[in-house]
């Protein structure tokens, strides 16, 4: 097209139409709208706010590919912080099924979902161990249950036990001291029957010649009165020897059903211990 | 807008592994933004999808409980993946496999949703086309969709019950 004043094509060279100046004016005007939109589309972006894209650029063919690298670009860093934003929650909550789709992901968004991926497994594979662990425990503490039951009756009926063995010592003691009483009144028998033939003898004495015979039978019943005495003395210091003896014993008795008592005690703390219980 | 009477051609178009197809509707359900994928493999221009509620590109052989299970869950504020069949504008169709997730506000409240969708495995998508008959097929047997809807929600209750899983969970093994 020639330009007024300008003839044969001068105004290629020089300066443009009017006509020219208006069209490439709007076209200028339309290029500043769209980067006044783009613009902030992308300062949306840049605060954390994906929602934003660059709507109605189709019909612009100069803005098109703009349009679509900023949408493109959008697009994906949404669809990764969803992503990895949504398989974080899921394993915060013990799922770690839920995986970063890789799919549709590209270069360092691709990398840091086969990151997230990789963690993602490590974990479920320690809540694996953890589990296993938890269910060998529970069995550990489950037996140790049963063997607590069984300690808790074996130390009932030791208690049960020495209870008896108690009663018997307490038996045995009252024996003794009806045998103390016996030999008291042995002893006691002794001395009247030394006393007797001591009299025998005087008496013997008087009657002379006569009683010569008599005075032999005193004396041997003196020495078997003095006999009986040692005898019974002898009794004496046996009896009082049973008696320490069975005092002794019931001390041993008590302490060993205290210590009975005390290892069932301490079964029990290790099976809650294992549980994981307080004690 | 969707073509009237817009009838499936029973032909699959497909999209790059490396692609994602993205949107973002507001809490209705309205499109406020299609991506460039989006708007390729569903055959339309973006002018023709932003306005529009999502259901436009809803193929006729999806299961209703499907998208039950999908409103419910993101109105309640999770995530949630689905196969989706896609019906494009020529009635051609595509299957997806989308992740929506609610948008929320600094204060926790939804002010939209946003869903991405990415090629699907074969194997899953041969799996979940079994499953989706049935559903299907369990809706039809009634003219009220609200009956047919609440039988396939069961039946798809049921199945998760048979597998042990969570759908969350399950989704993920199909």
């Amino acid at each position: 097209m020639l330009k007024q004043g300008f003839p044969n094509g001068v105004s290629q060279a020089g300066e443009p139409s009017a006509e020219e100046c208006s069209r490439l004016r709007q076209e200028n005007e339309a290029y500043r709208d769209w980067v006044a939109r783009v613009t902030s589309v992308c300062e949306q972006a840049a605060t954390g706010d994906l929602e934003a894209r660059v709507l109605g650029a189709a019909q612009t063919p100069a803005v098109e590919p703009l349009a679509r690298a900023v949408n493109d670009m959008l697009d994906r860093t949404d669809a990764f912080v969803r992503e990895a934003g949504a398989a974080l929650e899921y394993a915060g909550r013990g799922k770690f099924f839920r995986r970063v789709l890789e799919r549709g992901l590209l270069g360092s968004f691709r990398r840091a979902a086969t990151l997230i991926n990789r963690a993602n497994g490590e974990m479920a594979q320690q809540a694996k161990v953890l589990r296993e662990e938890e269910r060998k425990r529970r069995i550990l503490a489950e037996s140790l249950e049963g063997a607590i039951r069984k300690s808790a009756k074996l130390a009932d009926s030791a208690v049960g036990e020495t209870a008896q063995a108690t009663a018997t010592i307490v038996r045995l003691t009252d024996a003794s001291v009806r045998m103390g009483q016996v030999v008291k009144l042995i002893s006691e028998i002794a001395t009247q029957t030394n006393l007797l033939a001591l009299n025998a003898t005087i008496e013997a004495a008087h009657a002379g010649e006569a009683g010569k015979g008599f005075a032999v039978v005193a004396s041997e019943v003196k020495q078997l009165s003095n006999q009986t005495a040692a005898g019974t003395r002898r009794v004496v210091d046996d009896i009082e020897n049973i008696r320490h003896a069975a005092e002794e014993t019931d001390k041993a008795i008590g302490t060993i059903s205290q210590t009975i008592q005390r290892m069932h005690e301490v079964t029990q703390e290790i099976a809650l211990a294992v549980e994981g219980r307080e004690t | 807008m969707r073509p009237a009477g817009l009838k499936p051609t029973g032909i699959e178009r497909r999209f790059q592994e490396d692609e994602i197809i993205v949107s973002k509707t507001d809490p209705k359900g309205i499109i406020t933004y299609a991506n460039s994928v989006f708007c390729r493999v569903a055959g339309y221009a973006e002018a023709e999808l932003v306005g529009q509620p999502h259901n436009i590109v809803r193929h006729p052989d999806m299961p209703r409980c499907v998208f039950k299970l999908l409103w419910d869950t993101i109105q309640s504020g999770q995530e949630i993946f689905a196969y989706v069949l896609n019906l494009a504008k020529t009635g051609d169709h595509y299957w997806v496999f989308a992740h929506v997730t609610p948008t929320l506000d600094a204060r926790g409240n939804i002010i939209g949703y946003h869903s991405n969708r990415r090629v699907p495995e074969r194997s899953a998508v041969e799996s979940i086309q079994e499953i989706y008959r049935m559903l299907l097929a369990e809706e039809r047997k009634t003219t009220d969709w609200r009956k047919g809807m609440a039988a396939s929600h069961e039946m798809l209750l049921g199945l998760l019950r048979k597998t042990g899983m969570q759908y969350e969970e399950w989704i993920f093994s199909v």
